[in-house]
């Protein structure tokens, strides 16, 4: 943006991530960048009096090394995978995009990202995780893209690539990466692996111009999606949130007709879908943070803490997506959150 | 006593009512103050009982602290309590000691990080301006430091932490910045510092610090209240007609904060309602409102 610094004028690094390769890598990258030494990265990332917006604006870039716990259990919030083996880990704390929906301008006081350096250390909680599972029958999931978007960081850090490398042939182990970006591109060479799923998530186009405006456009994604799918990849579609805005139905009808005339369904290795729902305490911070998007002033329900469209409504759209998706796609592929 | 006090505090928020953004030049030094005060053509504003100073047509204000720690907190709160709003920046400018190896008399600096030799606590200013100054760390000290105070990695004074400290609970981090001239390295020279030699490395980098103030005013100019005056008006109007709770005013806000987010020009609808004459009849006018600003 003109008149601002441009992302990552400015690299924040904690003492402890001396040494480590992505930590050279970064600061080859950005070898123009301002360096600070900082002694913990709360002590940047979790000033008071921030601004998550204006920060938004020119983000900062954060070097840490991640402490216990390096695995979490998977939240509520997202679909049941049919396995009680799901948990999610941050590599990266934020995201490129800042889609107004998105749950972490409620979660972080700070607009900046965080990398943590010491995937080695992330991987052997996994590892560990693995030999202990809670039901031995089943794989163990983990997503790692849950609070940021780990491929749209692919050209500044190579992070899927070595996530890819470190599950590839496990096994009962998966990973998630999650993301709307277009750089699929950036892992192209690489073989397609049995333990990793790639995941879109796709909106319809007003929904992305509106209130995804930092993400790639919807043909971009769907490019992606194409090229992976061509070369052998598991792809999850993720409509995930359905927003509900005037013409919600009409507009998804549309959307779903058009994706499946260029993606064929059969060839998805699933589907999620759910309304827009978000833990309380993240609404009201963002609503009271002069949020521009309207979202944030619609009518909502408060379920166990969870703000999200009532009962009612969701259960009625979700059907009809879901009727509307199993022309596309078998109805057992489709995870619906309810 | 207390009378008046709290007279005094109207007379200043008289002073900045009509002022909706405001910069905030804070300096030590009266040989600090003087060149910006001439430049900026800022007047005294005497309802204050310590040097403060503004141009009501630039929005500029300048708060003199005084050298050291004592006086920061209660000046900037005094000031900041005065102009009744929030969107103020402040913008510490002074001199300071630097390091021989690492600086020059006369080099401007951005200051990126702030210790304090009395303290664990640091600061870092969010740097979003594209400026053209050099960035480094500064440590407040509680003295003077003459002897090469070869321990201190770049800059040294005796204000910027307790400013930042005590500005970044006014103010977003954003709206905070410290700037600081090298006037000598730390040596005997400090105490040798007169007005005509601080006043004259000042106005030696005076262009470039005005650059910076005015780049640093467009940070501030991106934020801006959703709801206009006109909008608080049509909410305050609407409230004491319908009677409404305090309940139904914050779904008002909330909802006219969602009506104008999609229609950033349109006024607000007039709302010809009848009085209520009961509370099922007040519950029905609030729906009303509720379906017109869906519009």
């Amino acid at each position: 943006m003109k008149n601002l610094k441009p992302n990552f004028s400015h690299i924040y690094i904690e003492k402890d991530a001396i040494g480590y390769e992505l930590t050279d890598i970064a600061l080859s990258k950005f070898s123009g960048s301002t360096i600070i030494m900082i002694d913990h990265y709360k002590d940047f990332f979790n000033r008071a009096s921030q601004d998550f917006q204006m920060q938004k604006k020119s983000m900062k870039l954060i070097l840490a090394k991640k402490k216990e716990p390096l695995l979490y259990p998977a939240s509520s919030m997202i679909q049941d995978y049919n396995t009680p083996n799901v948990f999610y880990n941050t590599p990266i704390l934020n995201c490129l995009y800042n889609c107004d929906y998105c749950f972490l301008q409620g979660m972080y006081d700070s607009g900046n990202l965080v990398v943590f350096v010491n995937e080695r250390d992330m991987m052997d909680a996994i590892d560990k995780k693995v030999s202990d599972p809670r039901d031995p029958s089943k794989a163990t999931v983990v997503s790692i893209s849950y609070n940021t978007d780990l491929l749209a960081m692919e050209n500044i850090l190579p992070l899927s690539r070595r996530w890819i490398n470190y599950v590839d042939g496990k096994k009962d182990t998966i990973i998630e990466i999650r993301t709307k970006s277009a750089l699929f591109s950036s892992i192209m060479d690489m073989d397609p692996s049995d333990n990793v799923v790639l995941s879109w998530t796709l909106s319809p186009e007003e929904i992305c111009m509106k209130y995804e405006a930092a993400a790639p456009p919807l043909s971009s994604r769907v490019n992606s999606v194409k090229n992976a799918l061509e070369r052998g990849w598991q792809v999850r579609l993720c409509f995930d949130p359905v927003l509900m805005v005037d013409n919600w139905f009409d507009i998804y009808s549309k959307f779903f007709q058009e994706l499946f005339e260029d993606v064929d369904g059969s060839d998805i290795r699933d589907v999620t879908l759910g309304v827009f729902r978000m833990n309380k305490d993240y609404f009201n911070k963002i609503r009271k943070r002069e949020t521009r998007s309207d979202i944030y002033f619609s009518d909502y329900s408060i379920e166990e803490g969870v703000v999200v469209v009532d009962s009612e409504t969701r259960q009625f759209a979700m059907n009809e997506l879901q009727n509307l998706l199993s022309k596309f796609i078998s109805k057992d592929k489709i995870l619906v959150w309810k | 006593m207390e009378v008046q006090i709290q007279a005094e505090k109207k007379d200043h928020s008289f002073f900045f009512l009509l002022i909706n953004q405001i910069q905030c030049l804070i300096t030590a030094l009266k040989t600090e103050s003087d060149p910006f005060i001439q430049r900026f053509k800022l007047k005294r504003d005497h309802t204050f009982d310590f040097p403060c100073f503004i141009n009501q047509e630039t929005n500029i204000a300048l708060v003199g602290v005084g050298v050291g720690k004592k006086n920061i907190r209660s000046r900037i709160n005094d000031l900041y309590n005065s102009i009744g709003h929030d969107n103020v920046q402040f913008i510490n400018i002074g001199v300071a000691g630097g390091n021989e190896r690492r600086t020059k008399i006369g080099q401007l600096f951005l200051v990126n990080e702030i210790s304090d030799d009395s303290s664990t606590d640091k600061y870092y200013p969010d740097i979003l301006i594209d400026h053209v100054l050099i960035e480094g760390p500064i440590t407040t000290v509680n003295s003077p430091i003459d002897n090469g105070g070869n321990k201190y990695d770049l800059l040294v004074d005796m204000e910027a932490h307790e400013i930042f400290s005590v500005c970044s609970k006014l103010v977003p981090l954003h709206n905070i910045a410290i700037v600081k001239l090298v006037s000598d390295h730390m040596d005997v020279h400090v105490t040798k510092l007169d007005s005509n030699i601080i006043s004259s490395l000042i106005k030696t980098k005076m262009d470039k610090i005005i650059t910076f103030i005015e780049q640093f005013k467009l940070i501030g100019d991106m934020k801006s209240p959703l709801l206009s005056e006109v909008d608080m008006d049509w909410i305050t109007k609407n409230k004491d007609k319908y009677h409404m709770t305090a309940a139904q005013v914050d779904l008002l806000i909330n909802y006219v904060k969602g009506y104008r987010i999609n229609n950033m020009k349109r006024p607000l609808p007039v709302i010809n309602a009848e009085q209520p004459r009961s509370k099922l009849d007040q519950k029905n006018i609030f729906k009303y409102i509720r379906e017109e600003l869906k519009t």
